[in-house]
């Protein structure tokens, strides 16, 4: 009886607290006022990139060694050399078509397990990051932290990736691995939403 | 024993003055931290000299011990490379610390003659920038002390930690951590280095 009770109290406090409690504030981008966090979230609040950045990790666990770090580590440089191109204002056609694509190519290598040569990823890899780069770099609000900006930017970039390794390691199980290759299908899916403009 | 101590250590807390410490305007101190900050606070200076570090940890086990003299070396030749280089010293140290980040992440392994090379060039620029816009003999010796203290400081630092987790673990992985460390080093410094060149 006093368990029962006892529960219900406890039940019925936190219900009053839920009842009480301010309306979340968190992620509603007000907040972003530094160089840092605009350039740390920019990557991570996108979709279009989140899916192509999980999938690069993805895909580098499934190449195994070396392409497991060597993928995540060609990534950012190339896609921080896109984002100098889009800074200096040289003009690169179709970048959100080629974010968009890159979702679904990455996404389909991912879910066929497709083997590739350590080059041709790195060339396939580097190629889409350009595209991403880019688009960082044109968006970069004025009044932000430049040098917090890269910062930010690289580090959200660089935790996407290890996201994707992380979640890579699931392929050494035969429902891991099944479960991976479905996120594969799911990232080609939302790619081909953005490419088709449904999202 | 301990509690005379204790009570001790309690007394001089208790009884402590005021700290002024950052407090002086003038006199050989300042002019020590002046010359600190100006390359604690550049992230122009920091991130190529960090890059340096872990490249350094990367090449050998003891790779700052082995290169401080040709780092030395460098810093002494960047006082007068403050002169020559001018304004363009910032674009020169990004884009060589930039080279340096690429190289540590990429390669397996390092060649020498390519550590000492680029710890004698990041030395030289990295006193070059901190210089810039002043004659060889204008600043006071003792602004010049922090600076070079600063950088060798900088570099050490990231050494150090690179060389004491390079060794605590000699795990594949270990040497890959380092390596995707000096990757966003590298992106990092390509973005900096496009918003030093771009005009306003």
């Amino acid at each position: 009886m006093f368990f029962k009770s006892h529960i219900a109290l406890k039940a019925l406090t936190a219900f009053a607290v839920c009842c009480f409690a301010s309306a979340a504030a968190a992620h509603t981008g007000d907040g972003i006022n530094s160089g840092f966090a605009s350039g740390f979230w920019h990557p991570i609040l996108g979709w279009d990139h989140v899916v192509a950045m999980v999938a690069v990790g993805l895909w580098g666990a499934f190449l195994g060694q070396p392409a497991i770090w060597v993928l995540p580590v060609v990534f950012p440089m190339v896609m921080a050399f896109g984002g100098a191109l889009g800074i200096l204002g040289v003009p690169l056609p179709a970048v959100e078509t080629g974010i968009a694509l890159s979702g679904v190519i990455l996404g389909l290598l991912v879910a066929t397990a497709a083997r590739a040569p350590l080059w041709v990823a790195s060339v396939i890899v580097g190629f889409f990051a350009i595209f991403h780069g880019h688009a960082h770099g044109t968006e970069l609000p004025d009044v932000f932290n430049a040098y917090g900006y890269a910062v930010g930017f690289v580090i959200g970039t660089g935790l996407l990736h290890m996201a994707g390794i992380g979640l890579g390691f699931l392929t050494r199980s035969k429902p891991g691995l099944a479960f991976v290759r479905g996120m594969g299908g799911a990232i080609a899916l939302i790619g081909a939403a953005f490419l088709f403009g449904f999202a | 024993m301990l509690k005379r101590l204790f009570f001790l250590t309690l007394g001089g807390l208790l009884s402590a003055p005021q700290a002024h410490a950052h407090s002086y305007d003038e006199g050989l101190l300042a002019q020590i931290e002046t010359g600190g900050m100006v390359v604690f606070t550049a992230p122009e200076t920091l991130l190529p000299l960090l890059a340096l570090g872990v490249l350094l940890s990367l090449w050998q086990p003891c790779g700052m011990t082995q290169g401080w003299p040709m780092f030395l070396a460098g810093q002494a030749a960047g006082i007068p490379a403050a002169v020559l280089l001018g304004d363009a010293s910032v674009t020169v140290l990004l884009a060589t610390g930039l080279t340096v980040a690429v190289l540590a992440a990429l390669l397996p392994r390092h060649h020498t003659a390519v550590a000492l090379l680029a710890t004698f060039a990041l030395g030289g620029l990295a006193v070059a920038v901190a210089l810039d816009g002043h004659g060889i003999w204008e600043l006071p010796p003792a602004f010049l002390l922090g600076v070079v203290v600063a950088i060798n400081l900088t570099t050490a630092g990231a050494a150090v930690i690179a060389g004491v987790a390079l060794s605590l673990s000699t795990a594949f992985w270990m040497r890959v951590v380092w390596r995707v460390a000096a990757s966003w080093l590298a992106a990092t410094m390509t973005l900096i280095l496009a918003f030093t060149v771009t005009p306003g």
